[in-house]
């Protein structure tokens, strides 16, 4: 029996998402993929899936109904929303799992304090990957449907799996120091003025509302550069933070272009990734100089902190 | 070969071959991509997510949870002292044309500033042996080089909103096409037929790295009979 669900008000910009694409940047398509990996797996744990996928959503997100059969769900994120059981109308709890049933809708209101928040369904979704990938990038077109955003009543079909058992967290993920960013030297860094690359490390610098997955454009102490504005274009990565010549750094971010031509001053720490891309617009970050070893120290205590909240998993 | 080999961030390595954009220095660069990927494929090595090429550098991305920095340099290792085998046998691709003054919208302002007659600004794009040097920008879209100094050109001042898929396209010594419709700033000189990327392909982009391009001149039937053949009969 599959599950039918429809989207009766599909949110500012909902995607569906997996862990993205590897192997084609040399072709023109970056990795792409959830935003916020971590939040994406907790949530398909809690759904008992193997092959991870989800609904992402931004801000304010969408609004669900079940048309048939029943399914479990979980929200994971810091995320407002109700849910419509049997006719009633309830507060949802973020990081459990809910029984759904025909009729009974998701409502989701909004992320607080952060950007992304992720919806999975337990089961597969009946949909043909594009490049072994379920990943849309609506600017890029790439993925099932041409990439596209998810639209007002558009409906999906999914295989539905057990789903009598509802779970919950013992720990869920926290955010501290959210705004405190740690970065590694870029491949460019000698190219900008000492007293500038202090200014970088020791001012805040403000998130622009012209941001997007692509990329979050930074507002603070301008950066001067003493050798050239412009470079050979070079493979850009996911956290590449580039100074074009207005003196204003760019982070580059999950939806990332494939190849850039400004200097790069810095790239962010990966343990820091995901905190980074859930600051809303007007956050300010702080920014702090690592070396290699403490990025791949604090990547591996991340991963690690990711596996113990899934473990303490239980029924309720 | 390999001028330099350093550390991007804690999940990529930047393999820097020069400062140029040169042929010479490019066939280095994806000679070093070539090999890369088949020590991968024939090794199983797990973990590399995206190695692209650029003009004179490579990166190498992996997945900190699966390998490491460490374990990349031996890698770059193996191929560091290979006699560099420049691919003397490329992917040649003949790419359709037509240049009729409704698809290439720029030939009479170009005209003007190479000081060219516009049949012989066509002359010498279709004299001209391309070279893919990266693909970038968008999916399938292709850098290629060089034109002759005497077609170089600036980018518009303001760049267009909307240029259509197929678009052939100068700016400087590069020569590109437009896969997609998307806003731009470099001349467009014509309009090809072909579909240059497919994501329902298993090799979705047309042109790749390395290979080398000819344009052909089509007549306006002959472009819309291809044409049609590609964008129409899809569904």
């Amino acid at each position: 029996m599959k599950t039918k669900i429809k989207f009766i008000n599909p949110g500012i910009l909902t995607t569906l998402q997996d862990y993205g694409r590897v192997s084609l940047q040399d072709i023109g398509i970056s990795k792409g993929g959830a935003a916020n990996p971590s939040l994406m797996e907790i949530g398909n744990a809690l759904v008992e899936n193997k092959d991870v996928w989800s609904f992402e959503f931004i801000l304010s997100g969408p609004t669900i109904e079940i048309l048939s059969s029943s399914t479990s769900i979980s929200i994971t994120g810091n995320v407002d929303f109700h849910l419509i059981r049997s006719g009633k109308k309830e507060i949802g709890s973020c990081y459990r799992t809910y029984i759904l049933k025909e009729k009974d809708q998701i409502i989701i209101n909004r992320t607080i304090d952060s950007v992304y928040g992720y919806i999975s369904f337990s089961g597969n979704i009946d949909l043909d990957k594009v490049f072994e990938s379920l990943s849309c990038n609506p600017r890029s077109k790439i993925g099932p449907r041409d990439g596209q955003k998810i639209r007002e009543n558009e409906i999906f079909e999914m295989s539905s799996s057990m789903t009598d058992q509802e779970f919950k967290l013992d720990r869920i993920p926290e955010n501290k120091n959210k705004n405190k960013v740690r970065l590694l030297e870029g491949p460019q860094f000698h190219f900008f003025e000492n007293k500038s690359v202090k200014r970088f490390f020791n001012t805040p610098y403000e998130i622009t509302t012209t941001s997007d997955k692509m990329g979050m454009r930074l507002m603070g102490c301008k950066i001067e550069n003493q050798l050239t504005a412009n470079i050979k274009s070079e493979a850009i990565i996911k956290g590449a933070i580039q100074v074009p010549a207005d003196g204003q750094p760019i982070i580059l971010l999950t939806d990332h272009q494939t190849i850039g031509g400004y200097p790069k001053i810095a790239v962010v720490a990966s343990a820091d990734f995901e905190n980074l891309i859930q600051l809303p617009p007007k956050s300010k970050i702080e920014f702090k100089k690592i070396n290699l070893r403490e990025a791949k120290i604090s990547y591996m205590l991340k991963q690690e902190t990711i596996k113990n909240i899934i473990k303490s998993k239980v029924k309720i | 070969m390999i001028k330099n080999v350093f550390e991007y961030g804690d999940q990529a390595i930047l393999i820097d071959f020069g400062d140029e954009i040169k042929k010479e220095i490019n066939q280095n660069v994806i000679f070093v991509f070539k090999k890369l990927k088949q020590i991968i494929s024939e090794n199983n090595i797990v973990g590399i997510e995206n190695i692209t090429p650029s003009y004179n550098k490579l990166a190498i991305q992996f997945d900190l949870s699966k390998t490491d920095t460490t374990n990349i340099f031996k890698l770059i290792d193996q191929v560091k002292n290979e006699k560099v085998e420049i691919n003397f046998n490329p992917n040649k691709i003949e790419i359709p044309i037509n240049y009729d003054l409704d698809f290439g919208i720029d030939l009479e302002r170009l005209s003007k500033i190479t000081k060219l007659e516009t049949n012989e600004i066509i002359e010498s794009h279709l004299r001209t042996n391309f070279y893919v040097y990266m693909l970038g920008f968008m999916p399938g879209f292709p850098y290629m080089g060089d034109l002759d100094p005497k077609l170089y050109s600036k980018r518009l001042e303001t760049p267009r909103v909307e240029i259509a898929e197929g678009s052939v396209i100068i700016v400087e010594q590069f020569c590109a096409i437009y896969p997609y419709k998307s806003p731009g700033g470099w001349n467009i000189i014509g309009k090809t037929p072909l579909k240059l990327f497919n994501q329902s392909q298993k090799n979705p982009s047309l042109i790749n790295p390395g290979d080398e391009i000819v344009f052909k001149n089509i007549s306006k039937a002959e472009f819309q009979k291809i044409w049609k053949k590609n964008y129409e009969n899809q569904n």
